[in-house]
């Protein structure tokens, strides 16, 4: 029955997914309250510009993608802070940039050994040793940062204006969570794919947010979805032979509908 | 001694003037009103005040020990995300170490009291409380860090008179007995005018002294008995004759 378990890339993908998806569900919370769901799909657009320089300069794609999301990222942050731009519309420029700037890139390359492909629709499976080490290292130090900073990132996401008026330094907590999502983005591309990293930062949290009575309850219901549709979506793609990012997705929509369906049929 | 005193303050936003030559005074333990027709720049003014946006012009002193609180018009609006009470209230402890729990508990539970609700509110989700519950909510989390300085902009919309009624009493006993600064902001003067000792007018302009009634209702003709403090000299403009 498990033995899959026998495959070091089978259990290696077990691992950063669960780590991953954990995070990612941690991270969704503060991006859905604070009303910043599609900046994560901008972030990951752009990083994507970011793998296809890596590809057309040869070499491997490296840090590339978590620079051109910070760089997308603060521009963001900058730019609608300094004028009454539209968030919602500079996602959509910023995002659409980003992706002609992939394609670009990579059509203006001589032939690569890295595809476009493995980092729009990712490929857990394949990670490598050192890979697993820096994601790792970098989901236990933001983890960190957003914990220590927990209580003023609730203030910052529910009500900017409140927290203003209570502490002066605001400004700081807003480029933490900015600069966090923008790395975890990045390095999620390899793990799930840019098209796909949304999925897991939003879906599990609005399933969550059907049934939830605080915030509090909203993280751990959504880290419990994530994890479990990370590891069964892995051992479905293991035993069926279907892509590992949409067996996950798959169960991440079942299970929204079963909390809708929970919602209108026990809850009330 | 005055909390607060802003002098010869202008706000503008591009050509469009918000706020013009105000110059106001609000000292230790008064209970303020402030009113004005919509866009007459009331959240605007407490903004500046609070820090949330920079004058164009002019100087706001602040009194050193001052800490300020704030009730927001709207807090979680209809997209709202689940939270519980108890987090809605921790809030207002965003300065305070997390490590001090017991400590961080007894100021939530002695704010919860100050707004007459129970303990057992902490762990209900915010959404599901009545109009009146969540403004009281809302307050709690403005007096939890025990503020001197508690500026209330009025929201009142989904509450019905008793919890207003109700509401309007606790400010003032909150005024009268921690000796806490309340500037209150309102679209109804009747409320304004039997709960506040000052009445301050706001169209832009400051017209303190004026008859609060006929000031809304766009008469600002000059009231007899009671003595009129104009703040600005407008040439000809019916201000003068706040």
């Amino acid at each position: 029955m498990l033995d899959f378990l026998n495959y070091t890339f089978i259990v290696r993908s077990l691992l950063v997914g669960s780590l991953f998806s954990v995070f990612a569900a941690f991270l969704g919370n503060f991006l859905v309250a604070g009303k910043r769901a599609n900046m994560s799909d901008m972030l990951s657009h752009f990083s994507l510009a970011g793998v296809g320089l890596g590809i057309f300069l040869g070499g491997g794609v490296g840090f590339l993608p978590i620079g051109f999301s910070l760089l997308a990222g603060f521009s963001l942050y900058f730019l609608s802070n300094k004028s009454n731009l539209n968030k919602e519309a500079f996602n959509v420029l910023i995002l659409s940039l980003g992706l002609a700037l992939a394609i670009f890139f990579v059509n203006m390359s001589p032939s690569s050994n890295v595809s476009l492909e493995t980092y729009l629709f990712g490929s857990i499976l394949t990670i490598s040793k050192s890979e697993v080490w820096m994601i790792s290292s970098f989901i236990l130090i933001a983890f960190g940062i957003l914990l220590f900073n927990y209580q003023k990132l609730v203030g910052l996401v529910f009500d900017p204006d409140f927290l203003k008026s209570q502490f002066k330094k605001v400004k700081k907590y807003e480029l933490i969570l900015m600069a966090v999502t923008s790395i975890f983005v990045a390095i999620s591309l390899k793990i799930v794919g840019g098209l796909l990293v949304s999925a897991f930062l939003i879906i599990s949290v609005l399933s969550a947010q059907q049934i939830s009575s605080s915030f509090k309850h909203s993280i751990l219901l959504s880290i419990g979805f994530n994890l479990l549709s990370t590891i069964s979506g892995i051992i479905l793609s293991f035993y069926y032979n279907i892509p590992t990012s949409s067996a996950i997705i798959f169960v991440l929509s079942g299970i929204f509908i079963l909390t809708l369906i929970y919602k209108r049929y026990v809850q009330n | 001694m005055s909390e607060i005193k802003i002098e010869n303050l202008n706000l503008k936003f591009g050509s469009k003037t918000i706020l013009e030559d105000i110059n106001l005074e609000i000292g230790v333990g008064e209970y303020v009103g402030l009113i004005g027709p919509n866009g007459a720049g009331k959240s605007s003014l407490l903004k500046c005040i609070l820090g949330l946006m920079s004058p164009s012009s002019g100087k706001i002193t602040i009194h050193d020990n001052m800490k300020f609180s704030y009730v927001p018009q709207y807090f979680l609006g209809e997209t709202g995300f689940s939270i519980s009470v108890l987090e809605v209230i921790s809030m207002g402890l965003a300065n305070k170490s997390i490590f001090n729990k017991s400590q961080n508990l007894n100021d939530i539970n002695s704010a919860l009291k100050k707004v007459d609700l129970k303990q057992s509110v902490l762990k209900e989700n915010f959404l599901n409380l009545s109009g009146g519950q969540k403004q009281r909510v809302v307050i709690a989390r403005a007096l939890v860090n025990n503020p001197n300085f508690l500026i209330f902009d009025e929201a009142f919309s989904n509450v019905d008179m008793t919890t207003k009624t109700k509401i309007y009493e606790l400010l003032a006993r909150i005024n009268r007995e921690d000796n806490t600064t309340i500037l209150f902001v309102s679209h109804e003067v009747d409320t304004i005018i039997q709960k506040c000792k000052r009445v301050i007018c706001l169209n832009k302009h400051l017209h303190e002294g004026c008859h609060p009634i006929k000031f809304m209702e766009g008469k600002l003709q000059k009231i007899d008995n009671i003595p009129v403090r104009i703040n600005k000299i407008h040439h000809h403009h019916n201000h003068e004759k706040c």
